[in-house]
């Protein structure tokens, strides 16, 4: 306190109060100029619409970009699966049916050595059902042993086939990639699978019987 | 020691030679670079933005659309169609109609997530395009050139092969972890705007801060481009404030070199 007030008292304060500036307003203009010459200003009012007029060949034209638009969501059922927050959509004749908790690819890779690692991880993109499975049977991959630190056995050992495991329906999306139920109950919401989607028990029965053989599967 | 003084002859009193500091040279040369410096800084800031501007309008101004004459090109009309063309592919597409304040990611032309802008703000460049100018931005859809995060995009995990039964049972049992993750990220389309996401619900000196830091960002980008002889270069901004939730499926939905759909309706 003594020192500032000495500071401001002392007849040659301007000069200070100079030298300052000189040192610090540089660093203010480095730093504010990028945004004092972008000039960012918020939007706030609705009213005021820009743009070009919309003439009445326009209006036909823009009838049908909406009516191409709206052709292109599918009119039966599709399922909508996002992979951020593990949860699904039920669409039915474009209104939605159910939607719910689920759990996708835990993005995760397997290392066994140098030469051998898998990647546990769901593919996005646009899917069809390729066919549906009532009581799947799950032949268990090389990587199920690798990660439960057993030996490989041969591929149709009798110890690579069980029931139940997969819940009571299955939905194939082709690539080996499934949608089916899950033991694991208490992780639905969360990224734990191989790839595959789990569904709970009431969710998977509600999508089985909703989605024929055909219909999209979008995830994202 | 005997301090030495010396006569002021315009203020009449005695001053000690070492509080004269002020006086030196050593003070005035250094402060007086920095200060040129920054006003150099400040001009050429300027004249890119300028620069900026003429080349944003004719960019566009000289770039043709296959369907539509830019005469009778409605920005409506554009933005559809640009949509439209979009439904052809099968990764997700993000879609930012500012005449309604929406972000939607679309994916074969089947909407999978919607959110709104809760603010707009945007650079000045932008929001004084012409009218047409904006119907041709519409008309062209952008890509994602180069992003920024705070967090990963995809995050991996690497596990090792167990040894055994009884390790990979331990691995089994461990419950995965829950982490709330809280996306702030910006991309720079191809067409030289940038788009920063933000949370609405932040507010006070936490704003403040990730704004300076942003402003510090791309203040040293363009800092680093004046050392390397370049006219710093001026990026228009538009910033969104979406809620925590969406931000984070937006920034993860997208892929790396998304496409972008921009309806550039600006409110007055």
């Amino acid at each position: 306190m003594k020192f500032i007030s000495h500071f401001l008292s002392n007849k040659s304060f301007p000069i200070k109060g100079l030298i300052i500036l000189v040192y610090v307003l540089p660093f203010v203009l480095f730093i504010f100029t990028p945004m004092l010459v972008n000039g960012v200003m918020n939007l706030t009012s609705k009213s005021g619409v820009a743009g070009v007029e919309v003439s009445r060949q326009d209006s036909i034209k823009i009838a049908a970009l909406h009516q191409k638009l709206a052709k292109c969501e599918p009119a039966g059922s599709y399922l909508v699966i996002n992979t951020i927050t593990n949860t699904f959509k039920l669409i039915n004749k474009r209104t939605l049916v159910h939607e719910g908790f689920c759990s996708t690819g835990s993005n995760t890779k397997l290392v066994k050595d140098e030469s051998q690692s898998w990647m546990f991880k769901t593919p996005k993109g646009i899917f069809r059902v390729q066919n549906k499975i009532t009581n799947p049977l799950w032949k268990k991959p090389d990587w199920y042993f690798i990660e439960s630190g057993l030996p490989v056995p041969p591929p149709n050992h009798e110890s690579r086939f069980e029931y139940g495991v997969l819940g009571d329906y299955a939905l194939n999306l082709g690539n080996g990639y499934l949608i089916h139920g899950t033991l694991y109950q208490r992780f639905l919401g969360l990224p734990v699978t191989h790839g595959c989607v789990r569904m709970g028990d009431a969710d998977l029965e509600m999508v089985f019987k909703t989605m024929p053989v055909g219909s999209r599967v979008y995830i994202f | 020691m005997e301090e030495q003084i010396e006569m002021d002859n315009n203020l009449g009193v005695e001053i000690p030679k070492a509080r004269l500091w002020y006086l030196s040279p050593f003070v005035w040369l250094p402060g007086g670079i920095l200060m040129s410096m920054s006003l150099l800084w400040f001009v050429l800031n300027i004249a890119s933005a300028y620069i900026a501007v003429s080349e944003f309008a004719k960019r566009f101004d000289a770039s043709q659309s296959a369907d539509v004459s830019s005469s009778n090109l409605s920005r409506e009309v554009a933005f559809l169609q640009a949509r439209f063309d979009l439904s052809r592919i099968d990764t997700t597409v993000l879609v930012m109609d500012f005449e309604n304040q929406i972000i939607s990611l679309e994916m074969g032309g089947v909407l999978l997530h919607q959110s709104s802008m809760e603010v707009i703000g945007i650079s000045s460049l932008l929001k004084n395009l012409k009218p047409e100018t904006l119907a041709k931005i519409a008309a062209k859809p952008s890509r994602v050139v180069q992003w920024w995060s705070n967090i990963e995009k995809e995050p991996l995990k690497v596990q090792h092969a167990p040894e055994s039964p009884e390790e990979a049972e331990k691995l089994a049992a461990e419950i995965p972890e829950v982490k709330t993750h809280e996306a702030f990220f910006s991309l720079d389309l191809d067409t030289g705007v940038r788009l920063v996401f933000m949370h609405h619900d932040e507010t006070g000196f936490g704003k403040f801060l990730r704004i300076a830091g942003q402003n510090i960002k791309v203040a040293l980008q363009q800092a680093g481009q004046l050392l390397r002889g370049k006219l710093p270069a001026y990026i228009p901004i538009i910033r969104l404030e979406v809620s925590p939730d969406d931000a984070l499926i937006i920034f993860r939905a997208i892929p790396e070199n998304a496409n972008v759909v921009i309806n550039p309706v600006w409110n007055n």
